[in-house]
């Protein structure tokens, strides 16, 4: 039996999950905060969304800054420096990296058993976005930093704490 | 001899970039689509001697892509890894049950893909190049 609550079950995959992924496919350490997501105004930013339904119903943001999503597209696909980065590019790049945290912590978090399918990534652009959680759903948010560039990954999920033990 | 042919089948350009840099110290020819419906063509095409295909795609997923690998006699015969970002043991099981020869998660270090790459199709390293550490 877990001795962790659901919350710190939770951050430890999502933890486990963003470390492995950024490490995997980007040879990038990410190191956890507590301080919070620090995005500086006027910057604009990329945001990777996944959902998972089935045993787990939620969704999965991954936020970044523009200026790191095209760090992150020019190292997965192999661009040289100087290269122009196509935008079509970045989304693939940050969408799927959002894809591959959603199937590791929908591997953790589903029943045994129980079907548990991921959407399709989508992308949204922007300055100041802000993703707000509806009647019944909780906001779980957790801040990464690599070389002082913030990187959050925001859970979404439906009220059933249960999955998570 | 003839060169091996892998056919990489992933909506994600980044992902199937990956992959290919990984292999590209081998002797290997590389093909690519970008849906399953596309990775059934190519294949039908070019018979390449391994398809790794993606789970979640567009237009064609991986297990429908795979059941219509299994349903052409022409094709049926040709390893196919399963790529994907789960990592359930039922879905391991039912991609092994429709005819997977391997399944692989994205997480898995790129050394434990190439692995079984070349346990599968038996790649030689290209003449003159030392395959690195496998990285991204």
């Amino acid at each position: 039996m877990s001795t962790l609550s659901p919350d710190q079950n939770l951050k430890f995959f999502i933890d486990d999950a963003a470390i492995t992924v950024f490490d995997t496919m980007l040879a990038i350490d990410l190191q956890p905060s507590d301080r919070g997501a620090r995005f500086k105004p006027g910057v604009s930013q990329v945001v990777g969304t996944v959902g998972i339904a089935g045993s787990v119903t939620a969704v999965l943001c991954l936020r970044v800054t523009e200026s790191f999503a095209c760090h992150a597209a020019t190292g997965m696909l192999g661009i040289e420096p100087g290269e122009a980065v196509l935008e079509s590019d970045v989304n693939d790049a940050i969408g799927e990296l959002a894809n591959i945290m959603a199937g590791k912590l929908k591997s953790c978090l589903r029943t045994p058993g129980r079907p548990c399918s991921l959407s399709l990534p989508a992308i949204m652009r922007g300055y100041s976005i802000d993703l707000e959680s509806m009647s019944g759903t909780e906001r779980h948010s957790f801040t990464f930093y690599h070389g002082g560039e913030p990187v959050v990954v925001e859970f979404y999920s439906l009220n059933q704490k249960e999955n998570m033990l | 001899m003839k060169t091996p042919r892998i056919l990489l089948v992933d909506d994600s350009k980044a992902t199937r970039a990956i992959v290919a840099k990984m292999l590209r110290s081998y002797d290997c020819e590389i093909l690519e689509a970008a849906n399953g419906a596309l990775g059934v063509e190519s294949a039908r095409q070019h018979q390449p001697d391994l398809i790794v295909l993606d789970m979640t795609m567009p237009v064609m997923n991986g297990v429908e892509t795979l059941q219509t690998l299994q349903a052409d006699e022409t094709l049926k015969s040709i390893p196919v890894i399963m790529l994907t970002a789960n990592s359930n043991p039922e879905e391991i099981e039912q991609m092994k049950a429709l005819g997977a020869a391997e399944y692989i998660t994205k997480t898995q270090k790129p050394r434990l893909i190439l692995e079984k790459v070349i346990a599968l199709i038996g790649l030689q390293a290209k003449p003159g190049e030392v395959p690195s550490e496998v990285s991204t």
